[in-house]
């Protein structure tokens, strides 16, 4: 797991944090459209569109994956690099595992600091927090995937060039 | 120096000079008050200050007594949770009736109540409920508390939605995030606008609000002004009609701790618009309907303390009712603003919400 300190993880990593991020965003989304949807609200596809991309692309991204996403899969990976987990299922199985319960954490962590009474106002509703928690779970998988090492043995480097004529 | 330079001088000189020239002056009536709440007078002389933390205060010529008034209920004292308004009856004079609203109960089950008791310069008596919020709700936030006396003698209460609840603002079998109308012995007034339906409570008087933190009665022109919190920007200025639905969280002008849209809607058919608004918050306090004699150019003006801009905000009504400009004043204190008052000498009463909490007189200069 030691690969997961490297610099070539930055790459993955902001990756993962905005997988997450996203999930996140329509997830909470969807979580108060279906509120208002209980009391009476008329919720056009195109109403729902344009409040989910507005929530992705607007405020509420930036202050996610700030407040929550970044530093809750950032400890997350970091103490799953402390294991020494050599197999690939069990990697990938291991993050995975790191990135959910490091949402499912977070939330409600940073709720708690937060001077408000709850900084993600979706999230009210714990199922919310469980499926905004699924996001960390893919962004786990992803990381584990893209930093995922090579076998010993497997051949990566490029074939030598030979020049032309020299005997084979 | 050139034209232009000389001009932004004078300008400038100008503006300092009128700002310098303040219509008043501060004065500390008393101060070491744990977050006070709100301020009542009881005469000429006397007036009742309540502090969040559970403390019931009287101040007169001698200033704040050390002693807090004996024979408060039992308060639920949390989070924005605690005890809040005072107020005289219509008929304090002869009854010495006095009508405080707190939080009851405790984090898993509470109410925003209403009790009267008598007061007899020292304790309470007879101390006996008059209303509380049904249901039961959690958390320590959004109680509301504020009370008016309307002209028919009848009282208004403003709450809030409990902050987790935000949907039973528009569901009309909860008091939640509502203004609600009794008599002053809490008995429903049959004009109520939902009296006879069985799927309402009969106390609502209007709903769809977020946190009613101010109710105003201009009893000249027959109209009920509250303000609400928004949630991050969306503070409402509102006139409050029987009956009507203000709208929350179904529209609003303010976004979610987190920045994400509580709703797409603005407006809806059905749904009042605010007078005004505030984004971003300011997260008004106490309000008054400025009526006093010490600054007639304020007059008819409404005052409503800024907890977050520490300010407080006069707010100019056009003939109809309708803010037309907006002043921000006493910014200066450098303190979050809990209630605003008008006094009975004209003056203004200011009361910081701060852990060692201050009552503060604007006087007019020269007085």
């Amino acid at each position: 797991m030691k690969t997961l300190l490297r610099s070539s993880s930055i790459g993955p990593f902001i990756a993962a944090v905005a997988v997450a991020t996203v999930w996140g965003a329509v997830v909470q989304t969807q979580y108060n459209l279906a509120g208002l949807s209980s009391i009476g609200a008329d919720i056009s596809g195109g109403v729902r569109a344009g409040a989910t991309i507005s929530d992705i692309f607007s405020g509420f991204s930036p202050t996610y994956a700030s407040h929550i996403v970044l530093p809750s899969l950032l400890v997350a990976f970091l103490l799953a690099s402390l294991l020494p987990v050599q197999q690939r299922a069990a990697r990938l199985l291991w993050l995975s595992a790191a990135g959910a319960l490091a949402i499912a954490a977070g939330i409600p962590i940073v709720n708690w600091l937060a001077p408000v009474a709850l900084l993600v106002g979706a999230t009210r509703d714990t199922s919310c927090i469980v499926v905004m928690a699924l996001g960390g779970l893919i962004a786990g998988l992803l990381f584990a995937l893209l930093t995922q090492p090579h076998r010993p043995g497997e051949r990566h480097e490029q074939p030598k060039r030979m020049p032309l004529g020299s005997p084979t | 120096m050139n034209r232009a330079t000389a001009t932004i001088a004078m300008t400038l000189t100008c503006c300092v000079t009128l700002a310098n020239a303040a219509p008043y002056n501060i004065e500390v009536v008393a101060d070491g008050l744990e977050h006070p709440w709100s301020v009542a007078f009881l005469n000429d002389t006397q007036m009742l200050v309540t502090e969040r933390t559970g403390q019931l205060r009287l101040i007169d010529e001698n200033g704040l007594h050390d002693t807090p008034i004996t024979g408060l209920p039992p308060i639920f004292v949390s989070g924005q949770g605690g005890l809040f308004e005072v107020l005289p009856a219509q008929d304090y004079d002869t009854s010495q009736l006095i009508y405080i609203s707190f939080a009851h109960g405790d984090k898993d089950a509470n109410h925003t109540r209403v009790i009267r008791a008598r007061f007899d310069g020292k304790q309470l008596h007879d101390v006996t409920p008059i209303f509380t919020s049904q249901p039961a709700k959690s958390g320590d936030a959004h109680f509301g508390g504020r009370m008016a006396w309307m002209s028919d003698g009848t009282l208004v209460l403003g709450l809030g939605d409990g902050f987790f609840f935000r949907e039973d603002a528009q569901k009309l079998d909860t008091h939640l995030a509502k203004i609600i109308r009794i008599h002053p012995d809490g008995t429903v007034p049959q004009d109520n606008p939902f009296v006879g339906r069985d799927d309402v409570l009969p106390e609502i008087y209007s709903y769809g609000h977020r946190h009613v933190q101010a109710v105003v009665v201009d009893a000249a022109a027959g109209v009920l002004y509250a303000h609400e919190h928004g949630p991050r920007g969306g503070d409402e200025l509102n006139i409050i009609e029987p009956g009507r639905n203000y709208g929350w969280p179904m529209i609003s002008y303010g976004l979610d701790y987190s920045r994400a849209a509580i709703t797409p809607f603005q407006e809806l058919a059905g749904m009042q618009q605010p007078l005004t608004y505030w984004v971003p918050s300011i997260a008004p306090g106490g309000m008054t309907l400025y009526d006093g004699d010490q600054f007639p150019q304020w007059q008819g003006n409404l005052f409503i303390a800024a907890l977050a801009e520490k300010s407080v905000r006069r707010v100019v009504l056009g003939s109809d009712g309708i803010p037309v400009e907006q002043e921000v004043l006493f910014k200066d204190v450098g303190q979050r603003m809990r209630d605003v008052r008008t006094a009975p000498d004209g003056s203004l009463l200011l009361v910081t919400d701060e852990p060692k909490g201050q009552v503060l007189r604007i006087t007019a200069s020269g007085t």
